[in-house]
C-alpha cells in the first residue's frame, strides 16, 4: 500500500523557503539551529584571534605588543566570547537542530520564541563586540568583580557594554530555556518515556533547567551593577556600605552552574557518539542520566569554591570544599560508564568517534585538576594562577569544544546531506590534541611556578619563559587545526560525498529521516518503544522482549495527511531589536531605551495577533 | 559486660588520623616538579603554613596521577583491543551492570574521603590564630603597590615586607581601593585584600637556609585589579632574629640628610615639585598609605612595586613619565626637566 501523500501549507513551498528574507523570518528549528551554528563558529574565530593576541604578547618576557589596558580587554573579551558567544550558542545549535528530530517532533514548542532567542543572542553578541569600535572594550574580566567595575575604577564605557550585553544574552538564554523545557517535556513522540529519551536530550533538559535557575541570578547582579554605574546607587561600593563580595556570591551562583551549562551538552553528544561507533548501547544509561541530573543539582551548591581566597571563614570553606568533592563522584561515574560503553565493542574510528574518545581523555585531566582545587589549602595556591587556566581550558577545550566538534562531524551529514572529509577530519583531530596539550599542559607548571593569571607582561628569571613560549607555539598549532576544520567544513559543504539517511548506522530517530530532513521532519509520528528506536527497527530489540519501533499501522492511514507548520514571521526579530535597543539605549539616552521598550511592546502585541 | 561504643566524633577523628597516616605515606616530593630554582615556586615551602599545604599537595598529585593513568590505560586498551575487525559479529549488547557501576561510584567516594579529612583539618588550622604572642603586620593593597605597617615597631615599608623567622606572624590584610590578593607562594597560599573587610594570614617563617642572615622571597598580586595588575609585585625578606633586629634599628633611623650637592638639590626638588605631598620620608609615618614611604628608598633593590631594578636609568624613566612605566599609575607626570630628574635620582638613591 502506498504511503499517504503529505500536504504541507503553502508557506512551506520551495520558493518561499529561499532567499535571505526567508532566513530572517524563519521559525524553522533547523534553520535557526544552522544560524546559531554559523554565528557561534564566527565568534569562535573572533575569540581565537583574541587568544592568539594574548599568547603573542606572552610568548616572551617583557613584551609590549599590546598595552596593559587593551590586554585586559583581550582577556575579558576572549572569555566572554568563548563562553557566551561560542560554546553556549554552538550547543544551542545542536539543541535546536537535533532535539526535535531526536524526540520525534515537528518543531520546538514555541517556534517564534525560538527565532526571538536567536536574534536576541546575535544582537547581544554584536553589541558587546561593538565596544571595540566605541572607545573601550570591557577590561574588568569576564567575571567583572566589583568594585573594579565601579565607575570610579572603570570609567570607560566597556563595563556598560559588557553588563548590558550580558543582560541581553541572558534574555535570549532564558527564552530558549523555557522553550526547550516545554518542547522536551511535551512534544516527545508516542512511547518516548523520559527514560527512553536519548542522553543528549536529557543533558539538554538538565542544561535548560540550569539556565532558567541560574541566569536570573546574574540578571539581578548585573542590574545592581548597572544601577551603581548609571544611577549612583551603592550596592557594591564599600565606602558607602555596599559589599563587593555580594557581587561574587551572585556572580558565582550563576557562574558555577554556567560551567555545567557549558560541559553537559558535550557530555550528551559524547554519550550519543560512543555507542553508535562502538556498536553497543550506552553502558548504564540511567547512571549517566542521573549523574547528569545530580551534577545539575549539586552544581548550585558549590559556588563559593571560586571564593576560597576571599576569607569566608572555615565553616563556609569546609562546606563548599566537601560539596565540590561530592560533584566529582557523578563526573567520575560518567567517565567509567563511557569506558565501559566502548569496552567489548566494535569500534569504528571515524572523526566523530576520535573527538569523543579525545573528550574522555582530555576532560579527565581537567576533571582531576578540579578535584585538586576542591581542597582549599591547594586552591589557595591554584586560585588566580596559571594552574587554573590550565584546568578550565582542559574542561572547556578538551571537554566542551572537543565534544562539540564530535557533534559537528557526527551530525553534519544529517544537516547538509554530505559527509565531512574523514582524512582532513583526522588531521584536524590530531592537530587539535597536540595543540591543546602543548598549549595548556605547560600552564600547570606555570601555576606551580607561581605565575598569576591575567598579567599582561612578566619578567624573565622566574622559570616562566620556556613554558610561555611553549604555550604560544601550541596556541598557533590550535589555530592551524581550527583553520583545517574550517577548510574541511567549506570543502565538504561544496562537494562532500553524499551521506544518505543513515551514514553511521545510528540508533536514534534523526537517522530515520532524509538528510537534510524535510521541513516538517516526520511524515508520521514515530512510535517509540525503547531508547534505541531506529536500532531496534534495524536489528531487533536487545531488551529480550519484542518492543520494536513501528510506524503507525498502514491500514489506519488516510490517503492525505495535512500537516500544520507555523508561518514565517519577522516579529521575533523586531522584538529582539527592541530588547537590544532597550538595553543598549541606556548608554545613549533614556529616551532611546524607552523607544526600545515600546518596540518590544508593539512587537509582542503584533506577534500575538499574527494570524496563523 | 559493658561495651563502650565509641562516639561519632572519636570515630571520625580516628578515621581522619588513619587516612592522614596513609596519605603521609604518599608524601613524596618529585624534584623536577618543585621548581626549586624558581623564586616564586609554590612547591618550595618556607613556612609552617606553606609546609602544611605541601603535605597535602603531593599526596593529592599522586592520587590524581594514578587515576589519570588508570583512565588512559583503560582507554588505550579498549581502543586497541576493541577496534572493528572485518567480518566481526555484532558485539554483545550490554546495557549495563549495576554492581560494577556501584563499584566505580563508591571508589571515588573512598578517595575523596581520604582527601577530605586532611583538607578540613588544614582549613581550620590555617584560619585559627596561634596562641601566645604574635608579631603583627598590617598589609594594605593599593593600585598598584603594597604598604606594610609594623605597629609594634612604629615602622612602615612599601613593597617589601620584613619578617622575623621563627616567630608567629599575623598579616592583617586590607585594601585601599579594589580587590587585590596577597601571594608570596613560598610562604603559603594567597588571600584576597578586600575593600571594607580585613582578612588574616597566620604563619611562622622558616629560618633562612645555609646560615644566611636573610632570604628574599618573591610575590605578587594575584587578583585582577586594573591596568597594571601585572606590575604589582612585592618581596618578603625573612630575617634571622639578629638580622631582623639589625634591620629594625637601621629602619628606625630618620631618612639621611643629603651631603652631596646634587642630592641636596634633589631634596629641595622633592619639596618644590610636590613629591612630598604624597610620599613621606619619615619611616614611622603610618598615615602614609597614600603613596610608598621613601625613607630608605636607596636601600631597596627594586622600584615601582618591586618590578624594575632600582638603578639611575630606571628611576629617571619613572620620574619622567610614571604612566609609561606603569600604565594607569596614580603618580602624575610632573613634567620634570632633566636637571630635576638627575637631582631627584641622586637624592632618592642617597636615602639608604
Amino acid at each position: 500500500m502506498a504511503s499517504p501523500a503529505i500536504v504541507l501549507p503553502e508557506h512551506c513551498s520551495e520558493e518561499k523557503l529561499s532567499g535571505i528574507w526567508s532566513w530572517i523570518t524563519t521559525v524553522d528549528h533547523k534553520r535557526i539551529g544552522v544560524m546559531y551554528g554559523v554565528s557561534a563558529l564566527s565568534f569562535f574565530v573572533l575569540g581565537g584571534v583574541e587568544a592568539l593576541a594574548i599568547r603573542t604578547q606572552l610568548a616572551m618576557p617583557n613584551q609590549s605588543i599590546v598595552g596593559a589596558h587593551f590586554y585586559n580587554s583581550l582577556v575579558t573579551m576572549h572569555a566572554t566570547t568563548m563562553i557566551f558567544l561560542m560554546v553556549m550558542p554552538l550547543s544551542a545549535a545542536f539543541f535546536n537542530y537535533m532535539v526535535p528530530l531526536m524526540i520525534g517532533a515537528r518543531d520546538v514548542a514555541f517556534p517564534r520564541l525560538n527565532a526571538f532567542s536567536f536574534w536576541t543572542f546575535l544582537f547581544g553578541g554584536l553589541f558587546i563586540n561593538s565596544s571595540f569600535f566605541f572607545g573601550e572594550a570591557p577590561a574588568a574580566g569576564w567575571f567583572g568583580y566589583a568594585n573594579l567595575t565601579s565607575i570610579q575604577y572603570s570609567p570607560g564605557p566597556g563595563v556598560d557594554f559588557w553588563a548590558l550585553g550580558l543582560q541581553t544574552l541572558g534574555v535570549a538564554s532564558l527564552a530558549a530555556g523555557f522553550n526547550f523545557i516545554a518542547t522536551i517535556l511535551n512534544m516527545r513522540a508516542p512511547g518516548m518515556s523520559l527514560m527512553r529519551m536519548p542522553v543528549f536530550v536529557w543533558m539538554t533538559l538538565v542544561v535548560q533547567f540550569l539556565v532558567i535557575l541560574s541566569f536570573p541570578m546574574i540578571t539581578v547582579a548585573l542590574i545592581l551593577l548597572s544601577f551603581d554605574r548609571m544611577f549612583g546607587t551603592n550596592f557594591y561600593v564599600p565606602e558607602a556600605g555596599g559589599d563587593p563580595l555580594l557581587w561574587q556570591h551572585l556572580f558565582w551562583l550563576f557562574g558555577h552552574p554556567e560551567v555545567y551549562i557549558l560541559i553537559l551538552p558535550a557530555m550528551g553528544i559524547v554519550s550519543e557518539v560512543l555507542p553508535v561507533f562502538a556498536r553497543k548501547p550506552l553502558f548504564g544509561a540511567p547512571f549517566v542520566i542521573f549523574s547528569g541530573i545530580l551534577i545539575g543539582f549539586v552544581g548550585f551548591g558549590v559556588w563559593s569554591h571560586h571564593m576560597f581566597t576571599t576569607g569566608l571563614g572555615p565553616v563556609a570553606d569546609t562546606a563548599f570544599s566537601l560539596a565540590t568533592m561530592l560533584i566529582a563522584i557523578p563526573t567520575g561515574v560518567k567517565i567509567f560508564n563511557w569506558l565501559a560503553t566502548i569496552w567489548g565493542g566494535s569500534i569504528r574510528f571515524t572523526t566523530a568517534m576520535l573527538f569523543a574518545l579525545g573528550f574522555i581523555s582530555m576532560f579527565t585531566i581537567g576533571g582531576l585538576s578540579g578535584v585538586m582545587h576542591a581542597s582549599p589549602p591547594i586552591d589557595l595556591h591554584h586560585q588566580d594562577s596559571y594552574f587554573v587556566v590550565a584546568h578550565f581550558h582542559y574542561v572547556l577545550y578538551g571537554g566542551a569544544i572537543l565534544g562539540l566538534f564530535s557533534g559537528i562531524y557526527y551530525w553534519f551529514p544529517k544537516i547538509t546531506g554530505k559527509l565531512m572529509d574523514e582524512s582532513w577530519g583526522k588531521v584536524h583531530f590530531w592537530s587539535s590534541i597536540i595543540g591543546l596539550n602543548v598549549t595548556f599542559f605547560p600552564m600547570h607548571f606555570l601555576g606551580m611556578q607561581g605565575m598569576p593569571r591575567r598579567v599582561y607582561t612578566y619578567e624573565g628569571g622566574f622559570g616562566w619563559d620556556l613554558w610561555n613560549l611553549c604555550a604560544t607555539v601550541g596556541a598557533f598549532t590550535l589555530a592551524i587545526s581550527a583553520l583545517i576544520f574550517f577548510i574541511n567544513l567549506l570543502k565538504s559543504l561544496a562537494n562532500g560525498e553524499q551521506a544518505g539517511n543513515d551514514p553511521w548506522d545510528g540508533a536514534t530517530l534523526e537517522w530515520t529521516l532524509t538528510s537534510p530532513p524535510p521541513v516538517h521532519n516526520f511524515d508520521l509520528m514515530p512510535k517509540v518503544t525503547s531508547e534505541r528506536p531506529f536500532w531496534d527497527q534495524k536489528y531487533g530489540s536487545t531488551h529480550g522482549h519484542d518492543d520494536t519501533t513501528e510506524v503507525a499501522e498502514e491500514e489506519q492511514l488516510p490517503a492525505e495527511i495535512h500537516i500544520h507548520m507555523p508561518p514565517a514571521s519577522y516579529w521575533p526579530m523586531v522584538v529582539s531589536f527592541g530588547v537590544i535597543t532597550f538595553f543598549g539605549g541606556w548608554m545613549i539616552h533614556p529616551a532611546v531605551a524607552v523607544c526600545g521598550a515600546l518596540t518590544v511592546i508593539v512587537g509582542t502585541v503584533a506577534w500575538t495577533f499574527e494570524p496563523e | 559486660m559493658h561495651i563502650r561504643i565509641p562516639s561519632i566524633r572519636s570515630m571520625l577523628s580516628s578515621v581522619s588520623a588513619l587516612t592522614f597516616i596513609a596519605l603521609s605515606g604518599c608524601y613524596t616530593r618529585f624534584d623536577p616538579l618543585t621548581f626549586k630554582d624558581d623564586p616564586q615556586s609554590t612547591m618550595m615551602p618556607m613556612s609552617d603554613l606553606a609546609l602544611s599545604t605541601d603535605e597535602i599537595y603531593w599526596p593529592v598529585i599522586w592520587i590524581t596521577v594514578a587515576i589519570f593513568v588508570l583512565v588512559q590505560v583503560l582507554l588505550t586498551v579498549a581502543v586497541v583491543k576493541f577496534r572493528e575487525k572485518p567480518g566481526e559479529p555484532m558485539p554483545e549488547q550490554v546495557h549495563g551492570n549495576i554492581k560494577m557501576e556501584l563499584g566505580w561510584t563508591l571508589l571515588p567516594v573512598v578517595i575523596l574521603v581520604a582527601i577530605a579529612f586532611p583538607t578540613v583539618t588544614r582549613i581550620w588550622e590555617a584560619q585559627t590564630a596561634p596562641e601566645g604572642e604574635v608579631f603583627e603586620i598590617k598589609v594594605v593593597g593599593k593600585q598598584w603597590w603594597f604598604a606594610f605597617e609594623y605597629p609594634e615597631l612604629g615602622l612602615v615599608t612599601a613593597n617589601e615586607v620584613h619578617l622575623p623567622a621563627g616567630r608567629p606572624v599575623h598579616l592583617a590584610l586590607h585594601s585601599g581601593d579594589v580587590i587585590h590578593a596577597f601571594w608570596i607562594p613560598r610562604l603559603g597560599g594567597k588571600r584576597d585584600l578586600m575593600p571594607g573587610r580585613i582578612n588574616h594570614i597566620w604563619l611562622t617563617a622558616d629560618m633562612p637556609p645555609d646560615g644566611q642572615d636573610s632570604i628574599r622571597l618573591e610575590g605578587q598580586c594575584a587578583e585582577l585589579c586594573g591596568d597594571s595588575h601585572a606590575l604589582m609585585r612585592m618581596e618578603a625578606i625573612v630575617h634571622t632574629p639578629e638580622s631582623f633586629d639589625k634591620w629594625v634599628a637601621a629602619q628606625k633611623q630618620a631618612a639621611a640628610t643629603p651631603t652631596e650637592p646634587l642630592a641636596a638639590k634633589g631634596a629641595e626638588t622633592f619639596l618644590a615639585a610636590g613629591c612630598i605631598a604624597c610620599h613621606s620620608t619619615d619611616p614611622s609615618n603610618a598615615q602614609a598609605f597614600l603613596a610608598p614611604n621613601l625613607s630608605h628608598f636607596g636601600s631597596r633593590p627594586r622600584l615601582a612595586a618591586d618590578r624594575f631594578e632600582n638603578n639611575a636609568e630606571n628611576l629617571a624613566a619613572w620620574l619622567r613619565n610614571p604612566q609609561a612605566v606603569k600604565p594607569g599609575a596614580t603618580m602624575p607626570n610632573l613634567n620634570l626637566n632633566d636637571q630635576q630628574v638627575d637631582a631627584l635620582v641622586a637624592y632618592l638613591h642617597s636615602l639608604k
